[in-house]
């Protein structure tokens, strides 16, 4: 008899139990954790292990904190805990609107967790139900690094406040967007890398901006530090 | 006076389409009423733009609730073969939204089980004929979390049907014989809707 089974039982029961649980979430979910999701969620992580600029967490003696907003389920959150090497990370939130992030988050990663926290890492993600357009500046209290990867999903009237009153000077920020229009969701599409980075000129310092090709589009990214 | 409306955006139907429901919706309809087109193209006196451009297909007709009034409206594809003003004789009817109930005809031709149903969010309401008068609160509440509705659900009849509990979404539906789909094997009515696919089901009427 085989040692290793085709399918990942741990898997299985997890997706057993989402669709006990949330049916209405499960194609949801698991579009949250497709292929494009993942590639654009390492390459993040990956391009901010590489950043040499200065911020307000780098020499932190004693971990850092970070914001993911619009964080859907929690896939990035994760993958921060599991990959981000520049710091150790003391707590991530996981920003979302969706009342049933976090429900639907702590199916999904429930054997992450347990695993996280039997090889001493920081696992606890804890989801806030917070909209960015009515949420104050203690959002981001305490906070060294922020990621927003759906930018183009939002009004820049609100990325551009959250940037310019919320968000603390010298943050480490993160954007992403892309140039996929035919996309019922995209209100807020960027025509080019060069015009995505554009419009954060007058809030972040160091920049480093990024491309990435995928089969239909592309997705871009910064990296800077709030002015 | 009652405003009628039918939403043209994209290419799916030509302005044929418009004219043809204009012209049922004049025979058919006795009462006093204005037709409207609201669409991403306006050229004709008749038609007013949208509202919100980045809304995509059939996400208009959700914006049509900021129209407070006594209010029909018609998907372009809907054929009128009889007299429709039993849709506007009792005003208390316009006082809740009315959409049509398409639990015979979903649960007919889908032999789906209750979790596909569920996973799929599915519906068992039609949006392709409408009456109200004051349903603003719906599109107010979908613009609120638009980018997840958008996230969730195919279109308006599944965002309305699943977040009725949720969101306190409130509609009726027509307790009428006149209304049929093609997806009942019903090939005539006063009121026949073709659920998208018009152009596959009736050819030889474009």
């Amino acid at each position: 008899m085989a040692n290793t089974m085709i399918y990942d039982l741990k898997t299985i029961n997890i997706l057993n139990n989402l669709i006990k649980k949330y049916p209405e979430r499960f194609k949801d979910a698991c579009n949250s954790l497709n292929d494009n999701q993942q590639k654009s969620k390492y390459w993040l992580v990956e391009k901010l292990n590489e950043y040499k600029g200065n911020w307000n967490g780098k020499d932190s003696k004693t971990g850092i904190n970070v914001s993911v907003l619009t964080g859907w389920y929690g896939l990035l959150a994760y993958i921060l805990i599991d990959e981000f090497k520049l710091q150790k990370i003391n707590n991530v939130d996981c920003v979302d609107y969706d009342p049933m992030s976090k429900d639907v988050g702590r199916i999904l990663f429930s054997q992450l967790d347990r695993e996280n926290l039997k090889n001493g890492k920081s696992s606890y993600v804890n989801y806030r139900i917070k909209d960015l357009r009515k949420s104050g500046r203690y959002l981001f209290k305490d906070k060294h690094l922020v990621t927003l990867t759906s930018c183009e999903h939002l009004e820049q009237s609100i990325i551009d406040n959250n940037l310019d009153t919320k968000i603390i000077p010298g943050t480490l920020v993160v954007l992403q967007s892309n140039n996929y229009v035919d996309c019922n969701q995209h209100i807020n599409t960027s025509e080019s890398l060069e015009e995505f980075s554009s419009r954060y000129d007058k809030f972040l310092d160091n920049k480093k901006i990024y491309l990435k090709s995928f089969l239909q589009y592309d997705r871009y990214m910064i990296i800077g530090v709030k002015k | 006076m009652i405003d009628v409306y039918c939403v043209k955006v994209g290419d799916k139907y030509d302005r044929s389409f418009v004219e043809k429901l204009k012209d049922s919706v004049s025979k058919h309809l006795k009462t006093k009423h204005n037709f409207h087109c609201y669409t991403d193209k306006p050229e004709k006196e008749y038609d007013q733009p949208v509202q919100y451009p980045y809304l995509k297909g059939v996400w208009h007709k959700l914006a049509l609730f900021e129209k407070v009034g006594k209010n029909l409206f018609f998907d372009l594809d809907v054929e009128i073969n009889g007299d429709i003003d039993f849709l506007v004789w009792n005003h208390e009817d316009f006082k809740k939204l009315h959409v049509i109930n398409s639990m015979s005809w979903v649960s007919n031709t889908n032999t789906q089980s209750d979790m596909r149903f569920t996973t799929r969010n599915n519906t068992f309401i039609n949006s392709s004929v409408m009456r109200w008068e004051d349903s603003y609160s719906i599109f107010e509440k979908f613009m609120d979390k638009r980018d997840l509705y958008l996230r969730l659900y195919e279109g308006i009849d599944r965002f309305i049907y699943n977040e009725r509990n949720r969101l306190g979404l409130k509609y009726k539906t027509f307790t009428t014989n006149k209304i049929s789909s093609w997806q009942e094997d019903v090939t005539k009515n006063t009121i026949m809707i073709y659920n998208g696919k018009y152009n596959d089901i009736r050819p030889k009427n474009n």
